[in-house]
């Protein structure tokens, strides 16, 4: 028994190292970014309030009459509150540590996280967007979409942009 | 997939609160966890100590909202080229079993959050001092619990990595013993008890 697990530790050495790097510095930039108050009063709320007026900006170009107060925003057929989860932080926090966790050069990483970061947060602008949306055209379903549906296309897509990375960026510049 | 694992929910609930419940009895006699249909309720009674005896606090937890990344790891699974229908197999138990285990711990995460909510309103109204500390353990309640996606996407890439997906190798028979007066093996000509079997 002792020595199956010795040879399955050898042999997935490599695996096994970036899956723990993975697991420690996804909690640590939830913790830092989501769950440590500093950040979270600091950088994250006027990050939401951000994204608010960016939502709103938006679906007033069409028409939707919003006003924003705070991560509030408010119309005459719906309202959004941009809260903890709509944040887009879980999502940055997936793609940030299968790049950091990822044996490869620096500079794959760097591209990585500047062309990434930035693509998922327009997605979760997206889905916000989306949701708005979805709760003006078909308000008896918009609890599901949101918890269920949306939150999972973030991460879909995410991982999507984490595999594309790796096969044409990390993979090529990998360290032995 | 998704009716599927929405009519296994209650079961989920079940197999969940039993472990739970039984761990976080050794931890704090104080809670009582239980399923009910696709809810875990959990009961936290005050100590005479604090003022409020007898007084109860329950919440009930969801268990589609800690579970619904399961469709997500199976539809993962299934897209997944496997070297054959075993090893697609495999890599799928697998998750589904670590997806499953992995309820427990946001149960009594769960748990402990509704515990501190009560002592948080004790502390809160027998002294002068605010103490949230609920407030930051929903927070990473949040994280842990209700990223199904992620923790979907994790476990997915765990069994990519430790080739789950491939098939095992065959494992290596040992050599026929060679008589000691047939010809060797390696092709000499000689004799195996003149050549390697010396």
């Amino acid at each position: 028994m002792i020595d199956q697990a010795k040879e399955f530790f050898s042999a997935n050495r490599k695996a096994l190292r970036f899956l723990a790097l993975f697991g420690l510095i996804f909690g640590a930039c939830y913790f830092l970014l989501a769950v440590a108050p500093g950040v979270r009063f600091g950088l994250i709320r006027p990050y939401t309030e951000l994204l608010a007026r960016a939502v709103a900006a938006i679906i007033n170009l069409f028409g939707a009459g919003a006003t924003v107060q705070g991560a509030l925003v408010s119309s005459p057929s719906f309202s959004i509150n941009i809260a903890m989860g709509c944040d887009g932080v879980e999502a940055s926090s997936l793609f940030l540590a299968g790049v950091l966790a990822f044996p490869t050069t620096w500079r794959a990483r760097l591209i990585g996280l500047a062309l990434g970061i930035p693509l998922i947060h327009a997605i979760n602008l997206a889905r916000l967007v989306g949701l708005y949306y979805a709760g003006v055209l078909m308000p008896s379903v918009v609890d599901e979409v949101h918890v269920y549906v949306a939150q999972t296309i973030v991460i879909l897509l995410s991982t999507a942009i984490l595999i594309f990375w790796l096969d044409r960026f990390a993979v090529q510049h990998r360290r032995a | 997939m998704l009716p599927l694992w929405w009519q296994a929910v209650d079961a989920l609930a079940a197999m969940a609160a039993v472990p739970a419940s039984w761990i976080y009895g050794l931890l704090d006699p104080r809670v009582v966890i239980e399923a009910d249909g696709k809810t875990i309720n959990v009961f936290v009674t005050a100590t005479r100590e604090s003022g409020f005896g007898g007084q109860v606090h329950s919440s009930g937890l969801r268990v589609d909202t800690v579970t619904y990344g399961l469709p997500m790891l199976v539809a993962l699974v299934l897209v997944t080229r496997a070297d054959s229908i075993r090893a697609k197999s495999r890599a799928l138990a697998t998750g589904l079993i670590v997806m499953t285990a992995l309820t427990v711990p946001a149960v009594l995460a769960w748990a402990k959050l509704v515990s501190l909510q009560l002592d948080d309103r004790i502390t809160i109204s027998t002294l002068t001092a605010s103490g949230n500390r609920s407030d930051f353990f929903y927070y990473a309640f949040h994280g842990y619990a209700f990223s199904q996606p992620v923790l979907a996407v994790g476990v997915w890439l765990g069994l990519l990595m430790l080739g789950l997906f491939k098939s095992r190798p065959a494992p290596k028979s040992a050599p026929a013993p060679v008589a000691r007066n047939a010809p060797c093996p390696c092709g000499s000509g000689k004799k195996y008890k003149r050549c390697c079997g010396r």
